[in-house]
């Protein structure tokens, strides 16, 4: 099969869903004529013109809402805002508005749209540019939260995401943009609310999230070495969340480890891992741990954001520490 | 928040991940004596598969201590005078729920006066059910070693005779030969601490009093309240003691932690024509004495022929901690106490 | 408004050590040792050098990502500067913060903002202040056209102009949002009149004119500390190279090399120079003497940043809170 890179497959995505729904259309700062900061929607513009592809000026609560507005009158827009910092920019429109308008108006009404956003730090591109904090948007009831990791789910999940009624969020990552992998030339869906076993195993099982699931893979095969069998699952959709895949996987193994980027309070990590020591606690054979960023905004000097990114070493010293409960 | 430490009485907690607690409690493994080899000591699952394997045949410690049970439940049993020990637990993990005990206070659907009995399949009652149990787990866990000895009451009988009314005056209680035979075996006991022991998994666990339980027949089967450090209490007190606890035990009233508490149980079926039988262990108890009828017997004595009132005494011991030398000393220490019962009696 | 002779010096020295620096930052890029996003300056230095000659020491300004021009001409050290910029712990911000977010608070600099339009509020509260503490600070918000479509600045604009306060407002229309030209990102040409909706005055002039910004700014910058209110002043230039440095061929994606041209023959140092020469305030020796000795003390900066060391790495949780 042919390989693609995340931001390939994604533009895949929307090619495939501006030719096949007039409803389809697209807003973002810098999407058209640039194709888009990390290029996820270059070309677009030649192929579908200005009015499909809008290049909006800097104000996202007004694009934000206004792709609100068109969702809820018959429209299925995709927007962009450039990076998770800048929600906060329009952060009304989306927790206030967004999130809430089908439950508040008693189903009288639904924002079928897509948000599309990216995390991660390690650029270089400093505190207001870098964060994750994803998980803030799980904790919003109203809201689902996509999380594709690889090629293949990120175009699988996009398809799914625009025919989807509900508002997504699509939580891309800087460092998985250039990453290249398998992906079928046709339109193909990945439902919501399904994880995948990235790598099974029967000794530890981490749960992870976009860039996460790749480094956590890397560390596998030297552990396999040790004889010890890591399981990796990747749950895709923070929102609807996998809970039977990953706690027949805690089931199994016992030790669970969670990854995900961004600091562990009131992460992702800690719902997750709450989650199995309601329901599953008495098959640990060990305590959950987590891996994450440390509880600081994101520094600019290299060194420092080396240290910030919870990378493949993170991911193996956790595996060592539950290795003493093997 | 208080920290662990500043509870001066509580007892050190056993750390062990959810999983190996799981396990124990399925199995019925007690975990004090499992030795854990996770990070500072705790204990993981496969901590609990090597300590079976290394405990060899025994199907895992019995889980010893505390009965479990409601307070409902306790409350309720103490009212209808059914001591909690002998209700089987039916709630989570053998917990003795307030139905169970609903149940242990109904009368037996039959008596086992009636006449219409044979033939007939006759439900266990709980108290049976758990004497049932427990009989069978004392038989098949603790391995018994059976050691008999005639004793000559004739001393003893006649300084009952003597002091019997002064007695009955002073304690209002009828003095009886078990009186002095609790009495006599405490003694003895403080010579021979490991009849005052408990195994539990590879530790002795020496009780620190003396408790003699005294074996009570009753319709749905026996009851032992104990005498508590009876080696210290005067004659009389141990049978004012003794009486009130079997009065009890005949209407149900007796208070668990009065049968929880025996550390050595003496069963006596000198009211019937036994001349001795054999006593299956009061689990978790280490010794028990079965007492025979007295009788009349012929003997001589320096070429005369003479009776003497000889009643046969058993003593069954647990020989994983008891070996033969020691019951045997016991024994001839505790005949010899009940031969010269005015130097034993005399409270010095 | 007239200028000393040691002033006109002063100004053009001004922009030619923007110049110079943010040329130095480009090469420095280029050869891969500065790290993360930087976004130049050059072409655009009349706005910052004319307007922060007007101000005092304690006076404040905001800036933008694309803020060198702005914090060096309010007197912020260039070597500490480099060294940010490098990620170093001699820094501005100790390495933690970057070329987009340089802060000295105690020089009036309150901070390069990465958000568009982010400053914009934060300099009206600076204005609130310096209204509350009865002082007669003046704040100085520097932004973009890109900016002037955000909801801050109309929320900023409105707040200033309701209370009153000591605040300019410098628009630096450069034409562009990044990719997106003005004629797409709005319908008007200029922006200053939007200040008529806030009740203040508005002005739209030559950026490239350092003098005209100079004196406007100084008007405006004298309103404000006489009380009398906010104005908006907005300035008409051009950024020479891309958004940030990687936007391909200096923006080429989205503006024609011809419209460089054109703006890079109106360069506003040359403008000055050419003026200076004819006025005698400058020779062409002096050129020469001033440019190297900037060239000099850019060395300087350069030789500090790269013998400065990197933070230690528990240096990652401090000032995360006043401890």
């Amino acid at each position: 099969m042919r390989e693609l890179t995340y931001a390939q497959a994604i533009n895949e995505a929307l090619i495939q869903n501006l030719e096949k729904d007039e409803r389809v259309f697209l807003m973002g700062e810098d999407i058209g004529k640039y194709g888009g900061i990390f290029q996820v929607t270059a070309g677009l513009l030649d192929k579908f013109g200005p009015e499909r592809i809008i290049d909006t000026p800097i104000s996202e609560s007004a694009f934000v809402g206004a792709a609100i507005g068109a969702a809820m009158t018959g429209m299925r827009p995709v927007v962009e805002i450039m990076f998770i910092d800048f929600t906060t920019c329009a952060m009304d429109m989306i927790v206030n508005q967004m999130a809430k308008i089908h439950y508040m108006f008693g189903g009288r009404g639904k924002v079928p749209m897509v948000l599309r956003i990216n995390i991660g730090a390690g650029r270089g591109a400093a505190a207001q540019h870098s964060q994750s904090f994803h998980a803030f948007f799980m904790h919003i009831p109203g809201l689902i939260v996509v999380t594709p990791s690889t090629p293949y789910d990120a175009k699988g999940l996009m398809n799914t995401a625009i025919l989807d009624e509900n508002p997504v969020i699509f939580v891309e990552h800087k460092k998985l943009y250039a990453t290249k992998g398998p992906v079928p030339e046709e339109y193909y869906t990945i439902p919501f609310g399904k994880a995948d076993i990235k790598r099974p195993g029967r000794d530890i099982t981490i749960v992870a999230t976009n860039a996460m699931v790749g480094r956590s893979l890397n560390v596998c095969e030297e552990f396999s070495k040790e004889g010890i069998e890591i399981e990796v699952v990747d749950p895709r959709t923070l929102q609807p969340l996998d809970k039977e895949s990953i706690l027949e996987s805690v089931k199994k193994t016992g030790r669970l480890i969670v990854a995900d980027e961004g600091p562990v309070t009131c992460g992702v990590s800690s719902e997750i891992s709450a989650l199995v020591a309601e329901e599953a606690i008495e098959y640990l054979q060990a305590p959950i741990l987590r891996v994450g960023s440390p509880y600081t905004p994101v520094p600019f000097s290299p060194p420092l954001e080396k240290i910030y990114i919870p990378d493949e070493e993170d991911v193996k010293e956790t595996v060592n520490k539950m290795k003493d409960y093997l | 928040m208080m920290k662990e430490s500043e509870f001066p009485n509580r007892t050190v907690k056993i750390r062990a991940v959810p999983a190996a607690r799981r396990r124990a409690e399925r199995e019925g493994i007690d975990l004090s004596p499992v030795e854990g080899s996770g990070p500072g000591g705790i204990i993981l699952e496969k901590d609990i598969e090597h300590f079976r394997i290394t405990q060899g045949a025994v199907e895992g410690t019995l889980v010893t201590g505390k009965i479990h049970a409601s307070s409902l439940a306790r409350k309720l049993a103490e009212k209808r005078g059914v001591p909690i020990e002998t209700v089987e637990g039916t709630g989570t993990r053998g917990r003795i729920m307030m139905g169970d005990v609903i149940k242990a206070t109904e009368k037996p659907v039959i008596l086992i006066k009636e006449k219409g009995i044979f033939g007939q399949t006759i439900p266990m009652t709980q108290m049976r059910k758990v004497i049932a149990k427990r009989m069978a787990q004392s038989a098949f866990t603790a391995p018994h070693i059976y050691f008999f000895t005639d004793v000559e009451m004739d001393e003893l009988v006649k300084l009952r005779e003597k002091i019997l009314g002064d007695f009955e005056k002073q304690f209002n209680v009828r003095l009886s030969i078990n009186d002095f035979i609790i009495k006599a075996v405490a003694l003895t006991i403080r010579e021979f601490p490991m009849l005052n022991a408990m195994v539990k998994g590879e530790e002795i666990h020496v009780m620190p009093e003396i408790n003699i339980g005294l074996a009570v027949a009753m319709e749905e089967g026996l009851i032992v309240p104990a005498i508590p450090r009876a080696d210290q209490l005067g004659l009389g007190k141990i049978a004012e003691m003794r009486a009130d606890m079997v009065g009890r035990a005949r209407l149900g009233k007796l208070k668990l932690e009065e049968i929880e508490r025996g550390t050595f149980t003496v069963s006596s079926l000198a009211q019937y024509d036994v001349i001795f039988f054999t006593a299956i262990l009061n689990p978790p108890q280490s010794g028990i004495l079965s007492i025979g009828k007295t009788c009349d017997q012929l003997a001589l004595k320096e070429g005369q022929v003479i009776t003497k009132k000889i009643a046969r005494f058993g003593l069954s011991v647990d020989h994983r901690i008891i070996d033969g030398t020691v019951a045997a000393a016991f024994l001839q220490s505790l005949k010899k106490r009940l031969e010269d019962p005015t130097f034993t009696f005399m409270h010095l | 408004m007239n200028l000393s002779h040691d002033q006109k010096i002063d100004l053009y020295k001004k922009m030619v050590t923007i110049r110079l620096f943010e040329e130095k930052v480009q090469d420095l890029y280029g050869r891969g040792l500065v790290p993360g996003l930087v976004h130049l300056y050059i072409g655009e230095e009349a706005v910052a050098a004319g307007v922060c000659a007007n101000l005092r020491k304690d006076d404040y300004i905001t800036s933008t990502h694309r803020g060198h021009g702005h914090v060096i001409a309010k007197g912020a050290e260039l070597k500490y500067m480099m060294a940010e910029l490098f990620g170093k712990k001699t820094g501005y911000c100790k390495g933690k913060g970057g070329s987009m977010h340089i802060a000295d608070v105690e020089i009036g600099i309150l901070g390069a903002n990465g958000i568009a339009g982010g400053g914009i509020p934060i300099a009206v509260g600076a204005a609130l202040s310096a209204k509350k503490r009865k002082t007669d600070q003046v704040t100085v918000c520097f932004f973009g056209d890109g900016a002037s479509n955000n909801g801050t600045f109309h929320e900023g604009l409105n707040f200033a102009s309701v209370h009153r306060l000591p605040v300019v407002f410098v628009c630096e229309n450069n034409l562009y949002g990044i990719s997106v030209s003005q004629k797409q990102h709005q319908a008007i040409q200029d922006i200053s009149i939007r200040s008529v909706a806030y009740n203040m005055p508005g002005i739209t002039l030559d950026g490239n004119d350092v003098l005209a910004v100079y004196e406007a700014s100084g008007k405006a910058i004298q309103r404000a500390r006489a009380g009398e209110g906010p104005t908006l002043m907005e300035c008409k230039t051009y950024r020479w190279r891309g958004h940030h440095e990687g936007d391909p061929n200096r923006g080429r994606r989205y503006r024609t090399m011809e419209e460089v041209q054109e703006w890079v023959n109106k360069c506003p140092i040359k403008r000055f120079e050419e003026k200076l020469v004819e006025e005698k305030v400058l020779s062409k020796t002096k050129i020469k003497n001033i440019w190297e000795e900037v060239e000099k003390k850019i060395g300087e900066a350069v030789e500090f940043a790269n013998q400065s060391p990197f933070p230690d790495p528990q240096d990652i949780f401090e000032d995360v809170y006043v401890s």
